[in-house]
């Protein structure tokens, strides 16, 4: 009797194997086309369950968007804190679980193919003109590998509270007397998040000295300690305060407990559901001698590797679709909260903005992104945050500027050393 | 999907979307590769186990590492290969960890054979190990995140995360299962700094355990979100419940929280119930259990039959129990002498306490005998019936030595003859039943 249930149990297990080979063997239309898509978030620690939802709100938007490109395929979002991206995707890959595109920013884009953890893409040169040649460059490797192909872009700006603060600030010098008459301010502690006052007070060139491994000019280093200065001193102003994150400054304004705080473009849409009309969009404050140098933030799809070959030739044909120009302009004129990438749609969208805001292009946030000092700071800022080491080193010479445990001289120099040891 | 959309809303549709999509991995080589090797291994090594494992058959602990270990072997041959092996060692380890609990309870045992160790495999370390091989699992196929944040439900105007309902459940499991460990520790404090006694210890035990059960479901309602409107509104629902479904659930619920508190009825007391002595083995929510001392059976009573009925208790102030034996004695002898004897086989056996001291009385001048109670008291009421017992042995035996008599009721029995032949009183109602035949002498023998 025993042998008999082994006998059964045993052609029983056999068919299922067979029933797994046989799905293999499908190639024909019966299978749903599904994509699982990893995208990672900027929000520290535990993604809350409304930002979750909003999340699966917008790649099913997208989704709808690729519908009308190829009605069978459909997406499948996951999501994961950019802190945990790299060990869930090494875990999933490892196992053949691995999602086939995953939608990240330029570094951590970089950081993936650089642990082999996506295949680089490789673009044909009229491909190649559909997506601006900096974004390009930014996303490809010393061996001239691309890590993956940059969709969109968001800008650094200004978010204030219209019922608190009627006049958001033009200057640093604005921003310091606001602040002593009761306004509250918000910036992020990191340098990715306070690159923008580099601008303010044309420190950037020293920067990139110390990158190079260069000595900066007295007059650069005169300039880098104003800046060090001044973030020393709106540290210790009692209605600056410098939070770890952009996600607290979000927060933070939505509760009313900060006036004005630096955002990016990809947080509008929390921000306008929270305050409605009295959010306010603006750029950021410029210095005593320069303006502001806001970078940008890519938005760039990677490919996995372990999709099949027809999951592979769906996510390109995916990809392929998301950066020409019907798909760029839908996206950006839609969600109003990535800029495109594909320098043919870039002043389609500024003109349609510029009309529907009444204003001159030239003074919109999208034309931030194609500013020769935005890119000399996305180049420079990829520069440092490709070293992790360097990075860390970085923000802590920063926190303790802030912190006031390192007077300006001294905070220059580590910075110096920071920057320039650490490279190969 | 939802009755009442005020109250809360189910929406478990995300869920089946998400366990749907893990289908589209069937589509990946690499993936049915490893499955193929998961399930192919067991299977062709029950086929083989017989011809194979020969040399193992006197240690099965060892037979059972044999799969796991080969399987992990397996994935170290694909890693080598360069090739996604991730699945064949995470099932692996699952199959391994589960096949080390014998050995592993058989090394514990070897060490001390008291540690209650099928207790601890079968309430803590199988429902733990299932828990995190779940969430493993979930994690492994790239979903956790996911589905721990798909919101499924909406409970009074609470978001209900997946993630939140299953860490609520598993925490509540683990309060269920684990609260009765602080709550004997802090009864055992109790008993230590303010002398509780042991009886009393076992009820204060059960308070300490209903109030970290109390105190950890708070916690958890909280961490769920649901907050102190919330809970207006499920007291508004429960009182309509209570009103028409559940009382008797609460009703007795209430009672045994009560009876807790007034003392009356906790684990170790004995009452009479039906005439037989009774322990009280278990306060539960719904029901106490009492073992009954005449036949060792289990009594499950409603609590709030303890609240509404009477109950004898031997131990709700003082534990002694008064119990008496009937005996009688010829009239030939001195009541004086008998009351005495009594007396001092009483106050002699070990067990009858001393103060209040045994007393017996002469309690009847009966037909063939004078007859006595003898009165005494017990320390433990569950003794009683032995005592008794003992009692009449040594009065009888005691009575022997004094040459007292126990009489007995004493009748003479006649043999009459049929029909009698000097008696006339039987004649008419004879003659009322005229088909009556007189029977003979032999018949009637």
């Amino acid at each position: 009797m025993a042998a008999r249930r082994c006998h059964w149990s045993f052609i029983g297990l056999s068919s299922m194997l067979a029933a797994l080979l046989s799905a293999c063997s499908q190639t024909g239309p019966s299978l749903p086309r599904v994509l699982r898509v990893a995208r990672s978030t900027s929000d520290p620690g535990g993604l809350n369950v409304d930002e979750t939802v909003r999340s699966r709100r917008v790649i099913k938007q997208v989704q709808a968007l690729v519908q009308e490109f190829d009605p069978g395929l459909h997406l499948h979002p996951s999501s994961f804190s950019e802190a945990n991206l790299q060990r869930e995707i090494a875990r999933q890959t490892n196992s053949g679980l691995g999602p086939d595109l995953i939608i990240t920013n330029g570094n951590s884009a970089l950081a993936l193919l650089h642990n082999k953890l996506t295949d680089p893409i490789s673009l044909s040169a009229e491909e190649r003109t559909q997506i601006s040649s900096l974004a390009l460059n930014r996303i490809t490797t010393a061996e001239g590998q691309i890590a993956g192909l940059p969709v969109s872009q968001y800008v650094q700006l200004a978010c204030y509270d219209k019922r608190r603060l009627p006049e958001p600030p033009e200057s640093l010098d604005a921003l310091a007397k606001a602040s002593g008459k009761g306004k509250v301010f918000g910036l992020a502690m990191h340098l990715e998040d306070l690159y923008w006052t580099l601008g303010g007070f044309e420190a950037t060139a020293a920067l990139q000295m110390m990158l190079d491994r260069g000595s900066p000019s007295i007059e650069n280093k005169r300039r880098l300690n104003a800046w060090l200065g001044w973030l020393q001193n709106a540290s210790f102003q009692q209605n600056v305060l410098f939070l770890n994150n952009q996600v607290d400054l979000r927060e933070q304004l939505i509760k009313g407990q900060l006036d004005w705080i630096t955002c990016w473009s990809s947080q509008l849409p929390q921000l306008r559901t929270a305050l409605k009309e009295n959010l306010g969009v603006t750029t950021l404050p410029r210095g005593p001698v320069g303006k502001a140098t806001p970078i940008t933030r890519m938005q760039v799809w990677a490919l996995g590797r372990n999709s099949s070959s027809r999951q592979r030739a769906d996510s390109l044909r995916l990809l392929a679709f998301m950066v020409e120009p019907w798909a760029q302009k839908t996206l950006s004129l839609k969600y109003r909260t990535s800029f495109p990438i594909n320098p043919k749609v870039m002043p389609i969208v500024q003109r349609q903005l510029a009309t529907e805001r009444h204003l001159d292009p030239a003074q919109l946030e999208l034309g931030l992104t194609d500013k020769p000092s935005t890119h000399h700071g996305n180049a420079l800022l990829s520069a440092i945050s490709s070293d992790p080491r360097r990075m860390t080193e970085v923000g802590n010479v920063l926190n303790n500027v802030i912190f006031g445990t390192l007077n300006t001289k001294e905070a220059s120099m580590a910075l110096e050393q920071a920057l320039a040891g650490a490279k190969p | 999907m939802s009755a009442l959309p005020w109250l809360g809303a189910v929406t478990p549709g995300a869920i089946g979307e998400e366990l749907l999509s893990w289908l589209v991995y069937l589509q990946r080589g690499s993936v049915l590769l490893q499955l193929v090797v998961v399930i192919g291994l067991p299977i062709t090594m029950h086929r083989f186990r017989d011809r194979h494992l020969e040399p193992l058959r006197n240690h099965p602990n060892l037979q059972s590492l044999v799969g796991p270990l080969l399987l992990l072997l397996l994935s170290l041959v694909f890693s080598l290969l360069l090739q996604p092996s991730g699945l064949i060692r995470y099932f692996a380890l699952l199959w391994l960890g589960w096949n080390l609990f014998t050995p592993l309870k058989t090394l514990l045992l070897h060490f001390n054979n008291t540690f209650p160790v099928e207790e601890l495999e079968s309430t803590f370390l199988k429902p733990v190990y299932v828990i995190l091989s779940i969430l493993s699992f979930i994690r492994l196929m790239g979903s956790l995140e996911n589905l721990s944040r798909i919101p499924v439900a909406n409970l009074f105007g609470v978001e209900l995360s997946l993630g939140k309902i299953y860490t609520a459940i598993v925490a509540v499991y683990i309060i269920l299962t684990v609260a009765s460990r602080p709550a004997s520790f802090l009864a055992w404090i109790s008993g230590k700094v303010f002398g509780v006694k042991s009886q009393n210890r076992k009820g204060l035990e059960l308070i300490f355990r209903y109030s970290v059960i109390g105190v950890g479901l708070l916690a958890v309602a909280y961490y769920v979100g649901i907050d102190g409107n919330a809970f207006i509104a499920i007291a508004g629902g429960l009182s309509v419940g209570i009103g028409f479904g559940i009382k008797e659930i609460i009703s007795n619920f209430i009672s045994s929280i009560w009876l807790l508190f007034e003392g009356s009825v906790r684990p170790g007391e004995i009452l009479m119930i039906n005439g037989d002595p009774c322990t009280v083995r278990n306060l539960g929510l719904r029901a106490t259990q009492l073992r009954r001392g005449r036949d060792g059976a289990e009594l499950l009573i409603p609590n709030q039959n303890f609240f509404t009925e009477e109950a004898i208790s031997y131990t709700a102030t003082e534990t002694s129990r008064r119990d008496s034996v009937n005996v009688g004695a010829a009239y030939d002898h001195d009541p004086e002498q008998v009351v005495e004897l009594l007396e001092a086989i009483a106050t002699n056996h070990q067990q009858v306490l001393s103060y209040p001291p045994p007393q017996a009385f002469v309690t009847d001048f009966a037909d063939s005998a004078v007859n006595y109670r003898l009165l005494f008291w017990v320390a433990n009421p569950l003794q009683s019936f032995n005592v008794g017992s003992e009692l009449r042995q040594a009065i009888w035996k005691r009575f022997e030595e004094k040459e007292i008599t126990i009489p007995f009721p004493q009748r003479q029995v006649y043999p009459m003859e049929w029909p009698p032949s000097n008696q006339t009183s039987l004649r008419p109602q004879l003659q009322a039943e005229p088909n009556l035949e007189p029977r003979t002498e032999d018949e009637m023998d």
